[in-house]
């Protein structure tokens, strides 16, 4: 293994670290124009990037996602794939060719650590796994709020950490765009939570054996539902929306500001695509008077989940956090044969114990809130899941809750995740304040008919609706409880 | 060992007046939640059929 250290800037202008990069990826074929190829997709991803940004290139890289593939297609073939990467860490430019690699500068190496990217030795698809803080994007790219996981690696012996969303390039032949899509969402959880597991190439095609009625190599793509499966295999309780559904776009707000990335299927004219929504644009709350009221049983009301358009995508065709809006998915393709593209399709991965999905709870709130909570007319609502652990240490951390305030929130029964709905005056929801809280069982349901099964507690002003267990039903309490108090932003980060 | 206040404790201790929540509309919420959930299910159905005929290659 050989280590090299050079900048962006110095790749971009062509400089003696690209024909470094090429010569040690060992593509099939040498020649002028497949080495031209590879050096502009490589190019495209790091024109994507700031350019002091600090290279370093590591050779002979073993990756286990392409190791994975190799041993499971690549070595197959008669042509002589080569078993080994390339990788580049990107770093801050606090990290230079001056740095000393001294047990001192640990420290600062490891905090101009902006993530890592894995060259393939396959010239038409090389951009492999990479995992890339946003912090690290140019300024062509907005400021942004995304589902992000901790993903360890190591680079000159150092065990370093990077914070965002995994991300490939399809190889085409392995791993299509739908394999790909299930492939990120579950390195995703894989890294974030111990109940789910990073998985390789390879366990996706073992996964979704028994719906395949064709050969799965080379891959020729996946039918949606078949990444619903390949999901649901690894323990998740998948719910897939259409865009006939009246909600549709609501929902998929809904579950962005959750947190939980979706697999987003976009038909264009000819042919079908996935992708995976990662998070949306920074966006200011003033949006809401952009988008305007919506009427919700015969009141008009601000919600905040219509007014979202803009969003960000992962595409195995492009580099990662693709910011575009949700009518024009494909809108940064600039191609005729993408402009037709839109979303037809999305699936959620919940949790398989989060039984009230995002239609059901929202409806539930809302009724909720007009008819029980009484809220006033041009209120702004917000709905979104939460998980119990975040939820708890956001009311922990909250400024505006006194301590008294914060034992009585801390001692309302939740199960591991709960739906929550804030309401706010406009003036109050755009200072971030809420004033009245509805907060759902996500483990309830509304089979058995019992609607108020899913309520676990409301608030309007400081009177708090608890679930009394002993006389299994709800009682009013007035235990002057915040009545302005900080809203939950802790989905995104 | 201390035990922190519960609300039910805290409710007695200052001698706040503790409503039951009123029940009149449990049918009419019933109804209106089974309402939605016939809808959802609909939904369900429409994107479940659909969602085998979206092939993604691209």
């Amino acid at each position: 293994m050989e280590l090299y250290i050079s900048t962006i800037k110095e790749f971009i202008q062509k400089g003696e670290i690209v024909d470094t990069i090429i010569d040690n990826l060992h593509l099939i074929h040498d020649n002028k124009d497949s080495r031209e190829y590879v050096i502009n997709r490589i190019s495209d991803f790091l024109n994507t990037l700031q350019d002091d940004l600090t290279i370093l290139v590591e050779t002979e890289y073993v990756d286990k996602v392409y190791r994975d593939s190799y041993y499971t297609l690549y070595s197959t073939k008669l042509r002589e794939y080569y078993r080994n990467c390339v990788r580049i860490s990107f770093f801050t430019p606090e990290f230079n060719e001056q740095t000393e690699i001294t047990v001192e500068n640990i420290e600062k190496i490891k905090n101009a650590y902006r993530g890592f990217l894995v060259l393939r030795p396959l010239a038409e698809c090389c951009i492999g796994r990479n995992v890339i803080s946003p912090s690290a994007k140019n300024k062509r790219y907005p400021s942004m709020r995304i589902c992000k996981a901790s993903i360890p690696s190591t680079c000159m012996g150092i065990k370093m950490r990077v914070s965002g969303f995994p991300h490939s390039s399809q190889d085409g032949e392995m791993m299509s765009c739908a394999e790909t899509t299930v492939w990120s969402i579950l390195e995703y959880f894989g890294n974030k939570y111990s109940e789910y597991r990073p998985v390789m190439p390879s366990d996706i095609l073992a996964a979704l054996k028994p719906f395949a009625y064709e050969r799965q190599l080379p891959s020729g793509g996946l039918s949606f539902e078949q990444i619903s499966s390949a999901l649901k295999n690894q323990g998740f309780g998948c719910k897939v929306y259409e865009q006939t559904n009246p909600m549709f776009q609501e929902l998929f707000t809904c579950y962005i500001e959750s947190g939980i990335p979706l697999a987003v299927c976009i038909q264009t004219k000819e042919f079908g695509h996935a992708v995976v929504c990662v998070g949306r644009n920074e966006t200011n709350r003033t949006v809401i008077d952009s988008a305007g009221t919506i009427n919700i049983m015969g009141g008009n009301y601000y919600v905040w989940n219509n007014s979202i358009e803009h969003f960000i995508f992962n595409d195995d065709n492009y580099p990662s956090y693709q910011h575009t809006t949700f009518k024009k998915p494909t809108a940064y393709y600039n191609s005729k044969d993408w402009d037709s593209g839109k979303i037809t399709h999305f699936i959620v991965p919940l949790h398989p114990k989060v039984y009230l999905d995002g239609e059901l709870a929202i409806k539930a709130s809302n009724y909720l809130a007009i008819r029980k909570l009484n809220i006033p007319e041009m209120s702004v609502i917000r709905t979104f899941l939460a998980s119990n652990r975040t939820y708890r240490e956001y009311i922990m951390r909250n400024p505006d809750m006194t301590e008294e305030a914060k034992l009585v929130y801390l001692q309302i029964d939740m199960p591991k995740f709960v739906w929550v709905t804030e309401i706010s005056d406009k003036k109050s929801f755009l200072n971030n304040k809420v004033n009245c809280l509805i907060l759902l069982d996500a483990t309830g349901s509304n089979i058995d008919n019992e609607g108020y099964s899913s309520l676990l507690f409301y608030q309007k002003r400081d009177v708090g609706t608890f679930f009394n267990k002993k006389n299994r039903w709800f009682e009013n309490i007035p235990l002057s409880l915040p009545s302005l108090f900080e809203a939950f932003n802790d989905n995104l980060k | 060992m201390k035990k922190f206040i519960s609300f039910n404790e805290l409710a007695t201790q200052k001698k706040v007046q503790v409503i039951p929540m009123d029940s009149s509309d449990v049918k009419e919420f019933n109804l209106y939640m089974k309402k939605a959930a016939r809808e959802s299910s609909k939904n369900s159905q429409r994107a479940n059929s659909t969602a085998s005929n979206a092939y993604l290659t691209r």
